[in-house]
C-alpha cells in the first residue's frame, strides 16, 4: 500500500520535472530566438513566451530558494497584520486582494515611458535587461524588503534604514526619497506637457480630468459618503465622454485655441495645478484622482496584454540599432550603463522598496504570501514593460525616430528631421508622418518627446485593429488620457509626500512649520517642493535637447540609488540574521546597481560628450556663445542653462556620494559583525505563533 | 449562477481594491474588538479615513 503511494509519488514528481524541463526548453528557445533572429520581423509572441517561461522558472525555483534557505518564510508566524488588527491599517487580508493592492500600488507609468526610450537601442537590449534585472534585481528587492518589513511591524525603509545601519543610512535615505520624489515629479511632467503640446484634443482631455475629479470628490463627501466604487463608475464614464468630448473640441474653432499651448504655457499650468492639488484638502482631488487612475491603470494595462496575445503584431524594430555607440537621438550614451538606467521601474525600482515597507506589509495574512506578493507582484510590472517595449517596437522605427526624437537633434523642419532620420537607415517620409499625425487627431507627431505619445500611437494601433481598424484618433487620445492621468495623480501625491518630508525637517527649525495642519506652514512647504520640481520641469521644456535627455537619465539615477539603499538594507538584515552564506542574493544585484550608477553619473558628469556630460554641456554652450553661433533666442538662455548644467551636475555628485556612503556603511555593519564586534541591534520582532492557521 | 458568483466575486475585489469596503471592515472590527465603543457613521468614517490614506507613500513611479 505504501509502496504504492510511493510510486504514485515519484511519477508526480516526475512529470513535474519533465513539465519544467519542457518550460526551460521553450523559454530558451524564445529568448535564443529574439536573440539570435536577424533581418527579418520577428512575432511578438516569442517576446510573450520568452517572459512568461522565465517568469515562470525564476518564480518557481529562484523565488522558492529565497523563501526557503535565504529568509526562511515561516507560515506559523503571525503577521503585523494579525497581531497589531486595527480594522484600518493592519488587517489580515486574502493574498489575491494583497496581490492587487500591492501591483496597483507599484505600477505607474515609468515601466511604460523606460522602455518606450530604451528602445532606441533596438528591442534585445531592453527586453533582456527587464527579464534578467526582473527575476535577479527587482523582484528579489521588492520580496527582500516587504519580508523585512513584515518582519519588523511594516516599518519603512527609511526607518529600517536606520535600526539596521545606524544614523548614517537613515539621512541617505530620507534625502534619497525627498531627491527622487523631485526628479520624478519634474520628469513625469515634461512627458505630460509633451504629450498636450500643441494638442487641443489631449489637453482638453486631461484638464478634463479636473473637473471630474472634483466630482467625484464632492460626490463621495456630501451626496453618497464613502461609496467608493458607484462614484468611480460614475467618474470613468464621465472619462470616455471627456476623450469623446475633446474630439468635438478639436473641430471647433471658436474654442479650439483655448486648448491649443506650446511648452512654456503647459509648464506653467502644470505647476500652477501641482501648487494648488497639494493645498486642496485630499478628499476634494487627490484621492478621487487617484480611485480613478487605479481603475484606468490595471484596466488598460490587462486589455493591453489580451491585445497583444490576440493580435501578435510583428515587431519591426531591429534588435540592436547603431544608436548602441552613444549617439541615440532620445538621449545620448551607450549601452552599457544607460539602458539599465533608462529602464528602471520594470526591471529593478528602488522606488518600490516604500511600497514593499508601507502599505503592502501591513495586510498579509501569512508570512509565506510574501513570496507571492513582493516577488510575483514585481514580474507583472516587469511583464508590462515588456508590453511597452512590444508597444513600441511594433512601430516603424523611422516613424518611432521621428516622434520621440528631439527638434534640437534631427531639426525643427519636418523636411530636414525625416531626412536626418532616413539617413541613419530608418526610412520615412513627411506624407507618412502626415497622414500618421491626422490619422491620429493631432496637428503633429513630429519631436514629441517623452515617450507617452509614441506609446500611445503603439497602443492605438493595437487597438484599434482590435476594434476593426477604425477610431484610431480616440484610441490615441484614449491612451494620452491613461497616461496623463496616473501621471498627475503621481504629481499630487507625490508633493504632497515630499511637503511632509519637508515640513519635517522644517519643524526641527521652527516647531510650527512642522506641524502638518497648520496653514502657512503647508503653503509654504508645499511652494518650496513645488519650485523645486517646477524649475526642472521648466528648464526640462526650454531644453533646446529636450529635458529628456538630462531629467531621465538623473531620474534613472536617483530611482537605481533608492534601490542600492534598499538592497544595503536588504544585506545587512540577511547577515546580521546568520546566513551571510546566501548574501549573494542580495549582493549580486547591489553590486551590479552600484557599478551602473557609478558608470552613469561619472559619465553625466566628466564625460566631454556635450550631449552626455553636463559640464561638456556647458562649456560647449559658454563656446558657441562666445564664438557667436548661436541663435538670438537661445543665446539669451545660455546663462540659465549652464546654471542648470551645474545642478544637475551637484545632484549626480550627492547621489553618487550618497550611494556610496551607504554601500561602505553596509560593508561595515556586515564585517563588525561577522568579526562578532557591536552593530546595530537585529530589530526583528519576536516570534509569536499564528492563531489564523498555517497553510 | 456561476456568472452571478463571478460578478459578485469580482464586485468585492474592486471594493477592497479601492476601499469601497473599508467601512464595514472597520465596523466589523469594532464590534469585535470594542464592542462598547461607539460605531462611527459611514459618512465620518470617510471623512477621517481619506485624510489619513493620503498622508504617506501610496504610489509608486
Amino acid at each position: 500500500m505504501q509502496k504504492k503511494e510511493t510510486a504514485t509519488g515519484d511519477r508526480r514528481r516526475r512529470g513535474a520535472m519533465l513539465a519544467w524541463i519542457a518550460v526551460a526548453v521553450l523559454g530558451a528557445a524564445a529568448v535564443g530566438g529574439i536573440a539570435i533572429r536577424r533581418g527579418e520581423s520577428i512575432n511578438s509572441l516569442w517576446f510573450i513566451v520568452a517572459a512568461v517561461c522565465v517568469y515562470a522558472i525564476a518564480y518557481r525555483f529562484y523565488s522558492h530558494f529565497i523563501a526557503l534557505k535565504v529568509l526562511m518564510l515561516d507560515a506559523t508566524r503571525a503577521t503585523p497584520a494579525e497581531r497589531l488588527e486595527d480594522g484600518r491599517d493592519f488587517v489580515p487580508t486574502n493574498r489575491w486582494i494583497v496581490f492587487g493592492h500591492h501591483f496597483a500600488a507599484i505600477a505607474g507609468p515609468g515601466p511604460l515611458i523606460g522602455p518606450t526610450l530604451a528602445a532606441q537601442f533596438g528591442y534585445l537590449p531592453g527586453t533582456l535587461w527587464i527579464l534578467v534585472g526582473g527575476v535577479l534585481g527587482g523582484c528579489v528587492q521588492d520580496f527582500v524588503i516587504l519580508f523585512c518589513s513584515v518582519r519588523r511591524n511594516g516599518r519603512s525603509l527609511g526607518q529600517m534604514a536606520r535600526d539596521e545601519l545606524g544614523p548614517v543610512g537613515g539621512v541617505a535615505a530620507l534625502l534619497g526619497v525627498m531627491t527622487i520624489m523631485i526628479i520624478l515629479i519634474a520628469v513625469l511632467g515634461l512627458v505630460v506637457v509633451n504629450a498636450m503640446k500643441h494638442s487641443p484634443w489631449g489637453t482638453f482631455t486631461v484638464t478634463m480630468t479636473i473637473p471630474i475629479a472634483l466630482f467625484m470628490g464632492v460626490y463621495l463627501r456630501a451626496i453618497r459618503p464613502g461609496r467608493v466604487l458607484e462614484a468611480t463608475a460614475i467618474g470613468i464614464v464621465l472619462l470616455l465622454a471627456a476623450v469623446a468630448g475633446g474630439g468635438v473640441v478639436d473641430q471647433l474653432p471658436a474654442v479650439r485655441g483655448w486648448f491649443d499651448h506650446d511648452g512654456r504655457v503647459l509648464a506653467l499650468a502644470v505647476i500652477a495645478y501641482g501648487f494648488t492639488a497639494a493645498v486642496l484638502p485630499v478628499w476634494l482631488l487627490l484621492a478621487p484622482r487617484d480611485y480613478l487612475s487605479t481603475f484606468m491603470k490595471v484596466g488598460t494595462i490587462l486589455a493591453l496584454a489580451v491585445a497583444i496575445v490576440i493580435l501578435r503584431p510583428e515587431i519591426r524594430m531591429p534588435a540592436v540599432t547603431q544608436f548602441i555607440d552613444g549617439t541615440g537621438p532620445i538621449f545620448a550614451g551607450p549601452l552599457f550603463p544607460f539602458v539599465f538606467i533608462t529602464i528602471a521601474c520594470g526591471a529593478i525600482s528602488g522606488f518600490h522598496a516604500l511600497i514593499s515597507s508601507g502599505t503592502t506589509p501591513k495586510l498579509l495574512a501569512n508570512e509565506a504570501d510574501a513570496r507571492m506578493i513582493g516577488y510575483g507582484g514585481m514580474m507583472m510590472e516587469s511583464f508590462t514593460a515588456v508590453m511597452a517595449m512590444i508597444a513600441a517596437c511594433v512601430l516603424e522605427p523611422g516613424v518611432f525616430f521621428a516622434i520621440n526624437s528631439p527638434a534640437g537633434v534631427v531639426g525643427h523642419e519636418a523636411a530636414a528631421a525625416v531626412s536626418t532620420i532616413s539617413s541613419w537607415g530608418f526610412p520615412v517620409t513627411v506624407a507618412q508622418m502626415e497622414v500618421l499625425a491626422t490619422e491620429m487627431g493631432e496637428a503633429t507627431l513630429f519631436a514629441r518627446t517623452g515617450g507617452a505619445p509614441s506609446l500611445a500611437v503603439g497602443m492605438a494601433n493595437i487597438f484599434a485593429s482590435l476594434s476593426g481598424g477604425g477610431l484610431l484618433a480616440l484610441w490615441y487620445h484614449f491612451a494620452i488620457m491613461f497616461e496623463a492621468l496616473f501621471i498627475l495623480t503621481t504629481l499630487d501625491a507625490g508633493t504632497r509626500v515630499a511637503r511632509f518630508m519637508l515640513q519635517e525637517l522644517l519643524g526641527r527649525l521652527h516647531a510650527p512649520l512642522g506641524r502638518v495642519s497648520w496653514y502657512p506652514g503647508v503653503i509654504v512647504a508645499s511652494a518650496l517642493v513645488v519650485i523645486a520640481w517646477g524649475w526642472f520641469l521648466y528648464q526640462g521644456v526650454v531644453d533646446p535637447l529636450g529635458g529628456i535627455n538630462s531629467l531621465w537619465p538623473l531620474f534613472g539615477i536617483s530611482n537605481q540609488m533608492l534601490a542600492a539603499i534598499a538592497l544595503c538594507v536588504a544585506t545587512s538584515v540577511i547577515v546580521k540574521s546568520g546566513r551571510a552564506r546566501h548574501a549573494w542574493v542580495t549582493v549580486a544585484p547591489l553590486g551590479w546597481l552600484v557599478l551602473v550608477t557609478s558608470s552613469a553619473a561619472l559619465a553625466k558628469i566628466f564625460s566631454d560628450v556635450p550631449r552626455i556630460g553636463f559640464l561638456a554641456h556647458a562649456a560647449d554652450l559658454k563656446q558657441r556663445l562666445d564664438a557667436g553661433t548661436l541663435g538670438a533666442e537661445v543665446a539669451a538662455q545660455v546663462p540659465r542653462l549652464v546654471f542648470n548644467d551645474h545642478l544637475n551636475t551637484a545632484l549626480t555628485v550627492l547621489f553618487l556620494v550618497l550611494t556610496w556612503v551607504l554601500v561602505l556603511d553596509t560593508a561595515r555593519v556586515c564585517v563588525r559583525h561577522l568579526r562578532g564586534q557591536p552593530t546595530p541591534p537585529f530589530t526583528e520582532e519576536p516570534y509569536v505563533a499564528s492563531a489564523l492557521g498555517a497553510r | 449562477m456561476r456568472v452571478g458568483e463571478f460578478c459578485a466575486a469580482a464586485r468585492a475585489y474592486l471594493r477592497w481594491l479601492n476601499g469601497d469596503s473599508a467601512y464595514e471592515r472597520w465596523v466589523a472590527h469594532l464590534r469585535a474588538a470594542h464592542p462598547e465603543a461607539p460605531v462611527p457613521s459611514r459618512a465620518a468614517f470617510y471623512r477621517a479615513e481619506v485624510e489619513r490614506r493620503w498622508s504617506g507613500i501610496r504610489r509608486c513611479c
